[in-house]
């Protein structure tokens, strides 16, 4: 599939910031709504940021974005309708739940609304891996691994840049620590399973079954339709990135788990918390790698007849 | 609405003969043509006389070369290729819009222009890359099994059949109900065992293959392609042998 610069921009930006919100949300849970609320308001502000910045992303690669309130209405069927629902009715909830912390951190619904806040954000993330994952046409993608690397993923960007956002403001909380290595290790195993079930490659599709022959022959491409390149080959023909695929997954790996983790236990031994931050930054780094990845790898099944 | 509508009673569909298709490209170009002004114009072609021509296309005809090893027998397979107006249509369900939408009426599958918005995901459901995107119009475009001329009442009624069937010389492509046990189409299918592509992504395709018929004697001896890429399979003489050596 062809890696749209658009797309892996907005599921690696928006699925942080709905991790942040979660992180921040379940952090006001735990501490019982004590951060200040300019430490709130910040990383509130910071997470719609990349949320919306998120969406904006996702509406410039349509082909009429002005027609975007369109997709809220299909949420019966499609994925991609429920998540824009999820994604829009976000913002009022959010909005009330900031007037009201504002007002009075001691408000007994806060919690309620944390919780429902948390929910949705899990929902949208949900949805976007739903998205890929309910594609039968692309093996690699339709599994749920796929669901469940969005969610691990989104998770976890969001908890590094919330561990980096309150180190900057002044806070250190070492139970973080704890939350952030074993997401780190939950992510890198899924992301890993994901990749040993893609190598697998057992898919029934093939270029027999694309003819509707029973048994698997041996079928060789004798004349295309067309000599030049068409949308298909160009949206689902991209080849480029299976060449070197293992390369870059080491890479992944290695800039979105490992060095991070290595980066977290040095900072523990070191006493030297601030260094984290340099773990988010690589862990973006992979993050874009794995996403771009994601795309790039993925096989449709319409190439059985090219 | 792109929930699909289960048990369409009429279900209009294709059904190709890949024994009798001679690959000519006909149905292609005929619809092409029918469909430039028809329910789904235009068929943007761009850089039509540059390098890299790119266009819109309904009906692309693939050729391909079937070995099968173990009797060495091979043939040649041309393949239409086109929307199957599937009854489990995937390209229906991911469409957050409603753009997307298979009729209740007789099951052709369409999109409706003025609300697509060009996400491009049903081309991405769809296992057999029956969608086109118009780069132009930046909407997504498909078969409409040409329903503007099948029941256009100002042709004579032989001609209320899709552009791709009219077109065909060889008679390789039918056009009927599939829902209906007593069409002319149906009985076909049963006849010659038609057969689904792809039965495994679990579409349900309407449209119906007819896969090539068992060939009368034996094939084993016949000509086999050669392979002009592999200079060992050809006998070279003293002089070609020493340019080979030297270049190699």
């Amino acid at each position: 599939m062809h890696p749209a610069k658009s797309i892996i921009l907005f599921t690696t930006i928006s699925g942080m910031g709905y991790g942040l919100i979660i992180s921040l949300l379940i952090f006001q849970i735990y501490v019982g709504h004590t951060l200040s609320f300019i430490s709130y308001f910040l990383t509130f502000v910071v997470s719609m940021a990349l949320v919306s910045g998120g969406l904006l992303s996702s509406t410039l690669h349509l082909g009429h974005p002005e027609r975007a309130h369109f997709a809220l209405t299909q949420w019966r069927s499609s994925w991609l309708s429920r998540e824009g629902v999820f994604a829009i009715l976000l913002y009022p909830v959010i909005a009330i739940y900031t007037l009201l912390f504002y007002l009075n951190p001691d408000n007994r619904s806060l919690d309620t609304l944390s919780i429902i806040i948390v929910l949705i954000a899990i929902a949208t993330i949900f949805s976007t891996g739903k998205i890929y994952s309910s594609l039968r046409a692309i093996y690699s993608w339709n599994t749920e691994l796929t669901t469940f690397n969005y969610l691990s993923i989104g998770g976890l960007t969001g908890l590094m840049l919330f561990q980096s956002l309150l180190l900057l403001m002044g806070y250190n909380l070492a139970n973080i620590y704890y939350y952030l290595i074993i997401l780190i290790i939950l992510s890198c195993i899924g992301k890993i399973l994901y990749w040993v079930r893609l190598d697998l490659n057992n898919t029934t599709t093939n270029k027999s079954t694309a003819l509707g022959l029973k048994s698997q022959l041996q079928v060789n491409l004798l004349e295309s339709p067309h000599d030049a390149s068409n949308f298909l080959l160009k949206e689902m023909g991209y080849k480029v990135a299976r060449k070197h695929s293992k390369k870059l997954r080491k890479i992944a790996l290695l800039f979105a788990f490992i060095l991070p983790l290595l980066t977290i236990f040095l900072s523990i031994a070191l006493n030297f918390y601030h260094i984290t931050i340099l773990a988010f930054l690589f862990m973006i780094m992979g993050v874009f790698i794995e996403r771009w990845l994601f795309f790039a790898e993925a096989k449709h099944s319409v190439m059985n007849y090219y | 609405m792109t929930s699909l509508h289960n048990n369409n009673k009429i279900k209009l569909g294709l059904v190709i003969d890949l024994d009798i298709c001679v690959g000519c490209h006909a149905c292609a170009v005929n619809c092409k043509e029918w469909n430039s002004g028809g329910h789904s114009a235009p068929l943007t072609d761009l850089n039509t006389s540059g390098e890299n021509p790119d266009g819109v296309w309904f009906n692309r005809v693939h050729t391909f070369e079937i070995l099968d090893e173990e009797s060495d027998n091979g043939y040649t397979l041309n393949f239409p290729r086109s929307c199957l107006h599937c009854d489990d249509a995937p390209c229906v369900t991911v469409c957050p819009t409603g753009a997307s939408y298979k009729r209740e009426e007789d099951g052709i599958v369409l999109v409706n222009p003025d609300a697509c918005i060009g996400c491009k995901l049903c081309s991405w459901a769809c296992p057999y890359g029956a969608r086109e995107y118009d780069q132009v119009e930046k909407v997504m475009k498909k078969c409409t099994l040409c329903v503007d001329k099948i029941y256009n009442s100002n042709l004579p009624e032989e001609s209320r059949v899709p552009a791709c069937v009219s077109a065909c010389p060889t008679g390789a492509r039918s056009f009927g109900d599939l829902g209906d046990s007593n069409s002319e189409v149906f009985k076909l299918v049963e006849e010659r065992n038609g057969v689904d592509l792809m039965p495994e992504q679990e579409t349900k395709p309407v449209n119906k293959y007819l896969l090539p018929k068992r060939r009368i004697g034996n094939t084993r001896n016949a000509p086999r392609m050669n392979n002009f890429n592999n200079l060992e399979n050809k006998k070279l003489n003293i002089l070609e042998r020493f340019v080979d050596k030297i270049l190699s």
